[in-house]
């Protein structure tokens, strides 16, 4: 497994792209609260992620959980957006449901989408949104957004990256629209530094 | 220190008064009103007389005098006087009365039902604020009393009633309390945008502030009275009382310490002054640095237990009320008070008052001294209490500031757009607007006077269709136009904006509770999300130990022993004035010359000493920078003695100055003396300062790049972004639903950012940070001074007294041009040297080092 720097994994044996928590709507749900926030932020995932598809030639694009945000964000215009995206990308594209995907069922259709059942197994790897162990599997899943602070003396920086341990490893959020910083226990940390995925930083000194 | 006075009653208040004579006849009302007066003993000054003729005359204006002299009485007999001449069957509100404090309305109210009941007026007085009880409320949907006493926020939520209009029509005045507090914030923007609609409601309304002394009134009567072709009447009470400062000193000055705000090693020389026979104010500057001060003076004089109490604005108010209503009676002797007891209430046996602590500004230590009401023609006696050498100097340049009667100046806002922003959405509410006729209304606040046509428009588009003319956001429609009207079409976002109305930013707080059920007050979330159950923290001046977290109210037990864990509240420090830092310049350049003229100069000889024999004193035409190279990198600290928001300006404008000249990341620290650069590695500072960093060429930009380069604006941005609805502080209904919206206002900053850069709300948290730290030219003032002043650049060993305070402060921001590859890759190997060498040079390190 390939972890990229685009907050996706890519498995080469299967030509699969793995990515979680997209959040799809978030702003069109701020909005429906009356908070004026912009639009852009889907676009700029979508892009990424057909960037990374093209990049890697993926067959196939596995969504694990949290496609969506709520189901007040899904709105015609948002619908619209992805399925005329969803025409340029050649691969096929499979979602775990997440715990915010409660509309997951209204866009599979027009977004030609494919549900995948929590724990699907193929060859040594398993799929979830929330973090599961399973014996004699490594799974791979999403949910946590881990991200890490690190500090020297009174400087830190706080960034994303996978969270990856002996049986279980977890993607960073794909959506920069959400704060990161799950408890981060339980694997080596790899942050994306820049352009880059790095291998874990020295432990910061308490 | 302090002698044991006798105790005297002070007589009541206007028994005292000096007599004047009968300033003509009066109004059949006025004349009524002045025989009350009389009946009760007291004759009107003249300046309450000048208030109500101006007021019967048609005037509208600002009555400045100290509190506590009458000023209640003197705003409210003018319109009192006109209700008893030309009563008016037709119903509303016909003088409304606006206090930013909401725990005084009931106070007021009482006091302006007092010559009501009295003569047997049909005249009623209600308050509304969040605290009216439901009943009372519910009435008022119906019907409101001809005078209302109520707060701005409670106020705007009167006007996001669809019959807003007919409720004000009838109004006659409008008073204001405490002008000068509510001025200064976004608070009093709001209530000016309010007034502006009221006088629209009802064109014939006259608006009274009551302030404290200022040097600036007639500014402060404009922003109060709005645009207008009169200019506003200024009233002046005559009552100046003399205030002298003392203060208490540790009988061996060596003991007070270089640092810390908490001052808990003068614990014994302030429990020797304190008896419990003088009634005694002790005003600290932190919540949590009351919490410390009562427990520590219970550990040393346990048996004034019944005596003494603590009070702060997140206790609970029962507890509260019976602080105050203990001082009033003479139950409670000593209390421990934060800015909480600087305004409202006045207790009138107290008879001194402590600071502990710097005052931050002149009109503040006045303000608290005037606490103290004492026997006629005498002064009113401070005693300042220092927490660490250096306060010395404020203390000894307080009182110089004090004598030559150097006042702060309070200036109102320009024009925030979030705080627009808000309002447009409450006039759509209420009964809706017409965009040109707002527009106009607008501009008549004060505030919003140089408001232009395209700011208008832009924030009528950002709630209407969010961003700006040309990026509207699909599917968002705040408020919608409707016939040419604008107004709220969606009863699920008129709830939000109801529940979000205001302009304070709080941290989410959660209620504290005993199990038994009793309440102690509030704390915030962060402070709880890291206790474990079982843990000892000091609350409201009692050890509890944490029980449980459910339904957002904190559970604790009653605990026994001694903690020191005890809350930090957030909020601002307040920075010193520019009074106060040119008096402590002063004091300084004399300390160094060895004039020690007064017994805080004389007990700071010590530190002065030192700071001379590793550095220098700078002199009053001086700005000292001093190069030091420790363990953590090479610390930069320059001293203008500006005050913390001036060089929160002026350190990212030099750290950016400096990064142009040579690739590098600042950390940024300042106190209200000097501020930090620091780097982590070896930086040649002493081959790159120079006085031409500190020109004023290129300011404005340099200023701008610099703000947004240490991301000043993005932690500005969380207030712009709660007052213009981007982030929630309350959500209607489940809390499920409120989680879908719930982003830091940094993550929104960041998102805007990057997709709607042009979007105005960025612009002004840009603007907010830099009129913050430019305080009205005060920064460009300090950098002309610099240019003027010999910049004298000192390399020292180690921290020294000047720079220690500095270095052991918070990070305030980072300012920097490396990527964060090379920020990893250096911090990287800075873990790799830490990893063989010792602990942090800065831990361990104490005066004594030096002595």
């Amino acid at each position: 497994m390939v972890l990229m720097p685009e907050r996706c994994a890519f498995w080469p044996a299967r030509r699969m792209l793995l990515v979680a928590d997209l959040h799809l709507g978030k702003c069109e749900t701020f909005r429906a609260f009356g908070a004026a926030l912009p639009i852009g932020v889907n676009g700029e995932m979508l892009a990424r992620l057909a960037a990374a598809a093209k990049r890697t030639e993926a067959l196939s694009i596995v969504i694990l959980g949290d496609l969506l945000h709520a189901p007040v964000g899904v709105t015609e215009c948002l619908i619209d957006e992805v399925a005329s995206w969803r025409a340029a990308v050649g691969a096929e594209i499979l979602v775990v449901p997440g715990n915010h995907d409660r509309s997951l069922s209204r866009v599979l259709g027009p977004w030609k989408m494919e549900r995948m059942e929590p724990g699907t197994r193929d060859g040594p790897f398993a799929f979830h949104h929330h973090p599961h162990t399973i014996e004699q599997t490594f799974v791979w899943c999403g949910h946590e957004h881990p991200a890490k602070t690190f500090r020297r003396g009174s400087e830190s920086i706080k960034l994303p990256g996978f969270l990856i341990g002996t049986s279980v490893g977890i993607l960073p959020a794909f959506t920069s629209f959400a704060a990161g910083g799950g408890p981060c226990v339980g694997g080596r940390f790899f942050p994306i530094v820049g352009k880059e995925v790095s291998m874990p930083l020295e432990p910061r000194l308490v | 220190m302090a002698k044991k006075k006798t105790v005297t009653k002070a007589p009541g208040k206007s028994k005292v008064r000096a007599r004047t004579h009968a300033a003509g006849a009066g109004t059949p009302g006025l004349i009524r009103l002045e025989e009350w007066f009389a009946a009760q003993g007291w004759t009107p000054w003249a300046f309450q007389r000048e208030a109500w003729r101006r007021y019967r005359a048609g005037e509208s204006g600002l009555v400045q005098v100290a509190t506590g002299a009458g000023k209640t009485y003197a705003a409210f007999f003018g319109p009192l006087s006109e209700l008893m001449d030309e009563p008016d069957e037709r119903g509303g509100v016909r003088v409304l009365y606006i206090t930013p404090l909401r725990a005084v309305t009931r106070d007021i109210s009482l006091a302006m039902k007092r010559p009501i009941d009295d003569l047997g007026l049909d005249i009623a007085v209600e308050d509304r604020t969040g605290d009216t009880a439901a009943g009372v409320r519910a009435k008022q949907r119906h019907r409101l009393t001809e005078i209302l006493v109520t707060t701005p926020e409670s106020l705007c939520l009167l006007l996001m009633r669809a019959d807003a209009a007919a409720l004000f029509k009838n109004l006659r005045c409008v008073i204001l309390d405490e002008w000068h507090e509510l001025l200064v914030s976004k608070r009093g923007t709001q209530t000016e945008l309010a007034l502006a609609r009221l006088r629209a409601f009802a064109p014939r309304t006259r608006t009274w502030a009551l302030s404290a002394t200022l040097p600036n009134a007639e500014e402060a009567a404009a922003c109060a009275v709005g645009v207008s072709q009169t200019p506003a009447a200024i009233v002046r009470g005559e009552m100046r009382r003399k205030v002298t400062l003392e203060s208490v000193l540790p009988s061996d000055p060596s003991r007070l310490p270089w640092v810390g705000h908490l001052g808990l090693s003068m614990l014994p020389d302030v429990a020797a002054v304190l008896d419990p026979a003088i009634p005694t104010l002790i005003f600290t500057n932190t919540r949590s640095q009351s919490e410390r001060w009562y427990s520590a003076l219970l550990v040393a004089r346990p048996e004034w237990e019944p005596l003494m109490a603590l009070h702060h604005g997140s206790i609970d108010k029962v507890e509260r009320e019976r602080v105050e209503g203990g001082l009033k009676d003479g139950s409670i002797r000593i209390v421990v008070a934060t800015s909480s007891l600087d305004l409202g209430v006045d207790f009138s046996p107290l008879e001194r008052v402590l600071q502990i602590g710097s005052p931050k500004g002149i009109a503040r230590m006045m303000q608290r001294a005037g606490r103290a009401r004492h026997r006629p023609n005498t002064d009113a006696t401070v005693l300042c209490v220092p927490t660490f050498a250096l306060e010395l100097f404020e203390i000894a340049a307080a009182r110089e500031a004090i004598e030559k009667g150097e006042l702060e100046p309070r200036t109102g806002l320009e024009k925030p757009l979030d705080v627009l922003a808000q309002h447009m959405v409450t006039c759509a509410m209420g009964g809706g607007f017409v965009e040109a006729a707002l527009f106009d209304e607008v501009r008549t606040a004060h505030s919003y006077r140089g408001l232009t046509e395209q700011e208008f428009r832009w924030t009528l588009e950002l709630v209407a269709k969010g961003g700006g003319t040309l990026s509207a956001y699909p599917d968002f429609h705040r408020i919608a136009l409707v016939e040419g009207v604008w107004k709220m079409v969606k009863p699920k976002l008129a709830t939000i904006h109801r529940l979000n109305v205001g302009t304070i930013v709080a941290d989410t707080t959660l209620e504290v509770r005993y199990i038994s059920g009793k309440g102690l007050g509030r704390i915030e979330e962060n402070f709880i999300a890291g206790l474990r159950a079982g843990e000892k923290f000091v609350y409201a001046g009692r050890v509890v130990e944490f029980a449980f977290l459910r339904n957002l109210v904190a559970y604790v037990r009653p605990a026994t022993g001694v903690t020191n864990f005890t809350p930090i509240w957030g909020g601002t420090r307040l920075p010193i004035s520019e009074s106060l830092a040119q008096s402590i310049r002063r004091a300084l350049e004399r300390a160094g010359d060895g004039v020690l003229d007064s017994a805080e100069l004389r007990a700071a000889e010590g530190i002065v000493g030192v700071q001379q024999r590793v550095s220098v004193i700078p002199r009053a035409a001086e700005v000292l920078a001093e190069i030091t190279r420790t363990r953590d990198g090479t610390h930069l600290c320059v001293f203008p003695f500006e005050g913390r928001s001036v060089h929160g300006g002026m350190a990212p404008i030099l750290a950016l100055r400096l990064a142009r000249l040579r690739r590098a990341t600042f950390s940024i620290s300042m106190n209200d003396y000097g501020f930090e650069l620091l780097t982590p590695d070896d930086f040649p500072f002493e081959e790159l300062l120079s006085q031409s960093l500190f020109t004023t060429d290129g300011l404005a930009a340099d200023a701008l790049e610099s703000v947004n380069i240490s991301e000043l604006a993005r932690s500005q941005f969380r207030e712009v972004a709660r007052v213009a609805g981007l982030v929630f502080q309350a959500y209607p209904g489940a809390r499920k639903s409120g989680r879908q919206v719930s982003a830091s206002a940094g993550l929104i900053y960041d998102v805007l950012r990057d997709f709607d850069p042009g979007n105005l709300l960025l612009a002004q948290a840009q603007r907010e940070v830099i009129e913050r730290h430019f305080e009205h030219g005060r920064l460009a003032r300090t950098l002309e001074r610099i240019g003027r002043s010999v910049l004298r650049i000192i390399k020292t060993e180690r921290p020294t007294p000047l720079s220690f305070p500095i270095m052991i402060e918070r990070l305030a921001a980072k300012l920097g041009n490396e990527s964060i590859k090379d920020r990893i890759e250096r911090m990287q190997k800075q873990w790799a040297q830490d990893a063989s060498k010792s602990k942090s040079p800065l831990k361990g390190l104490n005066r004594k080092k030096w002595s």
